[in-house]
């Protein structure tokens, strides 16, 4: 009778459909209030161990092909990179005496740097989604510290922020999603504008005042501005730009990071974001 | 017996699709590969293991990607009733049913996904997404369609239940 009664249920097309789409719904649910980050967390570690073996595997063979198909051109850049390399080196030579320059001048001046010491944790990139999300998945979770709202950059700059913490591991929104907008200023001018994610993976930074001058080759940095990142991490270059219909210009960025070939990220883990939603007035 | 014979067929084509896949998109897209061996597993066997291999493939999925558990699961489970859909009007799937079935499929997958994502709180736009995500990953899909269904027919035929269901 039992089981007359699972096939009865069962053979309701509609009825099943439903049961489904509910238990979806559930699981969702439970899943966004945090719910289920335990069982994430156990099935997730085993799932992630394998996942960042078939990633080193992935940019291997990548890397791989890229090198194949560039092998033609070897020749020629080499050639283009010895003539390069002469000019850089005579640059060295004056950017060397620039330096002594600076240093010089710098003692005159009792001027001092002062830096802010960051603390990074260094972690490998195990998976990547780049399709309605742009985000990459860490090995790195709460039990190295990471916390969600947390900067990760390279090198070459900066590549997004933790959205999501397991144990061990973490995942990144990228700079480059659509979701994603960070307060930023241009290096030169002190313009302060907002870098947006495109559809299309490019960097966008929109609301720069129209009197401020842009010019291409101007680095991008963080403004620090709303207290989600720390200031004067570097974004990018601008490549191009354009006055607005409104009040304001635009601005095409061009990162230095290349978000398809991320093999390893920094998590700075002494910045907490500020929540400015205390000074929210309800208004 | 196919259900289990599922698992890691699909826990692998997970890790690919985080790992793999990206590497070789167009744009946005990228070949759905457990959308389309759910897809042709429920076009070979019985509604239920259909909806089986989507909470299986789905949930393994979220677990490896941002989107909350279970956000692609709604996805895959509708394209499985849209294949019984199918199944039940026609003899058996052929070609073209089966190409109008991954394109059909495709949409219906992703416009869920993007649907859930954006109820779950995430920033995502729906007619940019369309042309720079779900457009490149519907041309991909028709083509992997093909070898993807060839494997998982062999695969389902050689399952003990197979004739059974028919």
């Amino acid at each position: 009778m039992n089981q007359t009664f699972r096939r009865g249920w069962r053979s309701n097309r509609t009825v099943f459909f439903i049961v489904c789409m509910l238990l979806c719904a559930g699981l969702i649910a439970a899943s966004s209030a945090g719910l289920l980050t335990p069982v994430e967390s156990v099935i997730g570690t085993p799932l992630n161990a394998v996942s960042g073996f078939f990633n080193r595997a992935a940019l291997v063979m990548t890397n791989a092909v890229a090198d194949l198909a560039e092998f033609q051109s070897l020749q020629e850049r080499n050639a283009e990179l010895e003539t390069a390399l002469a000019r850089f080196q005579s640059e060295l030579v004056e950017l060397r005496e620039i330096a002594s320059d600076y240093r010089r001048l710098a003692n005159l001046l009792n001027y001092t740097t002062t830096t802010i010491g960051q603390e990074f944790v260094t972690a490998e990139v195990i998976a990547v989604q780049q399709d309605v999300l742009r985000t990459i998945t860490i090995n790195r979770g709460a039990r190295d510290g990471i916390s969600v709202g947390m900067p990760v950059v390279t090198e070459l700059g900066l590549v997004g922020r933790v959205i999501g913490v397991q144990a061990n591991a973490s995942r990144v929104l990228l700079i480059t999603d659509p979701g994603s907008a960070v307060s930023a200023r241009l290096q030169t001018t002190r313009a302060e504008g907002t870098v947006r994610g495109q559809i299309s993976g490019n960097l966008e930074m929109t609301f720069i005042p129209l009197g401020e001058q842009v010019q291409n080759g101007d680095l991008v940095i963080t403004s620090g501005l709303g207290g989600n990142l720390p200031p004067d991490l570097l974004i990018g270059q601008v490549t191009s730009s354009r006055a607005g219909e409104s009040v304001y210009q635009t601005a095409q960025i061009r990162s230095l990071v290349n978000f398809d070939t991320l093999e390893f990220v920094l998590v700075i883990t002494n910045f907490q974001p500020i929540d400015l939603s205390a000074f929210d007035t309800g208004n | 017996m196919g259900n289990w014979l599922g698992a890691p067929l699909l826990v692998l084509a997970a890790i690919l699709q985080v790992t793999f896949t990206p590497q070789i998109r167009i744009l946005g897209g990228e070949p759905d590969l457990i959308f389309l061996i759910v897809l042709s597993w429920a076009a070979n066997a019985r509604l239920e293991q259909g909806v089986a291999w989507a909470f299986v493939g789905g949930i393994t999925y979220d677990l490896l990607s941002a989107g909350p558990t279970g956000a692609s699961v709604p996805g895959l489970v509708a394209a499985v009733f849209l294949v019984d859909v199918v199944r039940r009007q026609v003899f058996s799937i052929g070609l073209i049913s089966l190409l109008l079935l991954v394109a059909l499929g495709t949409l219906v997958n992703k416009l869920f996904y993007i649907a859930i994502l954006s109820i779950a709180g995430f920033n995502v736009r729906l007619f940019d997404l369309f042309g720079y995500v779900v457009l490149p990953t519907l041309a991909y899909n028709l083509v992997a369609i093909l070898p993807i269904y060839w494997f998982v027919r062999r695969m389902r035929i050689r399952t003990p239940d197979a004739r059974v269901a028919g």
